[in-house]
């Protein structure tokens, strides 16, 4: 569903509820990002040091996690619009192996400017909050 | 430097962190393909796509601008060993003030430490601080920004 494009700026309305997004945390697959960015936080990856801390496992970094709040937007607005502002909050660690769950809604439309604001939250799979966010978009 | 297992004043630790992200600087950043690749295939994004459009997708920002935040928290762990017991990323807040483009000239991130606050919790003493970085494009206009809350665990007394 990447760029898809089929959604039209002006017919999205308040309460329109986007595609909902999951991922796992793939331990191989996280491992690879900490290594793309250097990571060097051993807590997102020494499981000894983020039990420590008091953390039961590897904690996924948020920088990382970010990622798919503006993916699940992007997907679903495709070249119509762009991501101008992400509020993010980050309530509860998500850990490695685990899956997330992201939930989007539109919560405001503006005329002028054209503007839709979008909360998202992300939960586990037992139905926690792990993090919220709100998204601006913009017509591209 | 300080080592061991030294407790600093809220004070100090203020004057050091502020030290800190003034010895850290700008960085010139370029949109490395390979990078930017392997960052899509990790995250399920479709870096053709990408760079069809010429967009670096939004996602992204936090990763591309994320050298000069490593290089702070190296320095933390450097710099204050045995100060600095954990690093907690608890927000961001970030605006793009337009589309950032895979084919733009290099683009420069510049960090300051936007505030610090003591707090004490269920845990012990931390700091709340909050990292501001700009990303410039080559004009030297504001392309977006990151405004990241850490909580910093210290030892910290007075």
């Amino acid at each position: 569903m990447n760029g898809s494009g089929e959604v039209n700026f002006q017919s999205i309305q308040v309460g329109d509820a986007l595609p909902e997004l999951r991922a796992t945390m793939d331990r191989e697959t996280y491992f690879a990002y900490n290594q793309l960015i250097r990571n060097m936080n051993p807590l997102h990856s020494d499981q000894n040091y983020a039990m420590r801390m008091g953390y039961r496992d590897i904690v996924v970094a948020g920088v990382y996690t970010f990622s798919f709040i503006p993916k699940m937007i992007e997907d679903w607005i495709g070249p119509a619009g762009r991501v101008a502002a992400i509020a993010i909050k980050y309530a509860s660690p998500i850990y490695i192996g685990g899956t997330i769950v992201q939930t989007a809604r539109v919560t405001r439309k503006s005329s002028s400017p054209p503007s839709l604001e979008i909360e998202v939250t992300v939960r586990d799979l037992n139905g926690n909050t792990l993090k919220s966010a709100t998204v601006k978009l913009e017509p591209a | 430097m300080m080592g061991g297992e030294e407790a600093i004043s809220g004070e100090r630790f203020q004057k050091e962190l502020e030290a800190l992200v003034a010895e850290t600087g700008a960085l010139e950043l370029r949109v490395d393909h390979d990078a930017l690749r392997e960052y899509c295939r990790l995250t399920g994004h479709d870096y053709a796509a990408c760079k069809a459009r010429d967009r670096l997708p939004a996602g992204y920002l936090m990763t591309f601008i994320d050298p000069i935040v490593t290089r702070i928290m190296v320095a933390f762990f450097v710099k204050f060993p045995g100060t600095i017991k954990g690093v907690v990323h608890s927000s961001s807040r970030i605006e793009i003030f337009k589309p950032l483009t895979i084919s733009a000239r290099p683009y420069r991130e510049e960090m300051r430490l936007a505030n610090l606050e003591r707090k004490s919790g269920k845990k012990g003493d931390y700091f709340v601080a909050d990292f501001e970085v700009i990303l410039l494009d080559a004009d030297g206009e504001r392309a977006a920004t990151d405004l990241h809350q850490f909580f910093l665990k210290t030892a910290v007394r007075g």
